[in-house]
């Protein structure tokens, strides 16, 4: 017997494949929760670089999905001269 | 020579575009598109600081270190196993996470200079073919629409406007989504191409039929 047939809404976000971070998120086990949390979820539509894309706007690489931009130190000071 | 610089065989061209298209996305890291060159070089400003964070990315360490304190601070410092929490993280660092490809972010005078080679290499070729006279309009069904005067100037104008606010809206122009997005195989490049292009052969057709 086949069973009852489970609809199961699979929503990922349109803009995931042009997406320069989405990659880099699959790569590391502690940031899948980043694509759990919007890429892969009906919640993409808030994630700052969809719309930042839906809006014409340039993403910036530093961008994250919460709106909040990575505070990217160098960790190599050059050297004192 | 004229000949070849006049009518390519159709194969001949059809390969000639897909190796700058694909050459330019797999050497660049970037599809090519001349709108998106050009909104580049006009939103010059934001680009100098693009440019910076992308030199900053370029640092490993700092960067994985950035997005496990981010990944903390949006979920909540269990979401990142204690094992992650000091230094790098073995499968990140085994992978290559941030190793990137070397491309990164063009600088907008880049795309300035592949804009303005187009126009020398267009003139270039124009020489070659046997000298050039400048024209002022676009043929015989503009100027019977037109005519010669403001009015056909206007009608550029209001055209080019057009032309931009659709690409803008669209994400991409005629090479962007049709050279490279459709060498890509992009379902919204293979859309968007087939509109564009379907709407100018419409609009062509009813013109033809209407005042022709």
């Amino acid at each position: 017997m086949i069973g009852p047939l489970v609809y199961t809404r699979l929503v990922v976000c349109p803009k995931m494949n042009a997406c320069a971070l989405f990659p880099l998120f699959s790569k590391a086990a502690f940031l899948r929760i980043w694509q759990i949390n919007f890429c892969e979820s009906d919640q993409y539509a808030r994630c700052a670089r969809f719309q930042a894309v839906c809006n014409g706007q340039s993403v910036a690489a530093t961008l994250l999905p919460n709106g909040k931009h990575l505070p990217v130190v160098n960790s190599n000071p050059p050297e004192s001269k | 020579m004229k000949e070849w610089l006049t009518n390519w065989p159709f194969w001949l061209g059809s390969v000639a575009f897909a190796a700058i298209v694909l050459g330019y996305w797999k050497l660049i890291g970037h599809p090519l598109g001349a709108s998106g060159s050009y909104a580049r070089v006009a939103d010059a400003a934001s680009d100098r600081e693009q440019a910076a964070r992308e030199i900053a990315l370029s640092d490993e360490a700092a960067m994985e270190a950035a997005l496990r304190a981010a990944t903390a601070a949006e979920f909540g410092s269990e979401a990142v196993p204690a094992s992650m929490r000091g230094g790098p993280s073995s499968d990140s660092s085994a992978n290559g996470l941030f190793s990137g490809d070397g491309t990164g972010l063009m600088p907008w005078t880049a795309h300035l200079t592949f804009l303005l080679m187009m126009v020398v290499g267009g003139f270039v070729a124009t020489i070659l073919r046997g000298g050039w006279t400048p024209v002022l309009d676009l043929g015989a069904t503009h100027t019977k629409f037109f005519g010669h005067g403001i009015a056909a100037g206007v009608s550029l104008l209001v055209a080019g406007g057009f032309i931009g606010f659709g690409t803008r809206m669209a994400g991409g122009c005629s090479s962007g989504h049709g050279l490279s997005g459709c060498a890509r195989l992009q379902p919204g490049s293979l859309i968007g191409t087939a509109s564009f292009f379907g709407a100018a052969v419409g609009v062509s057709l009813l013109l033809e039929r209407l005042f022709g």
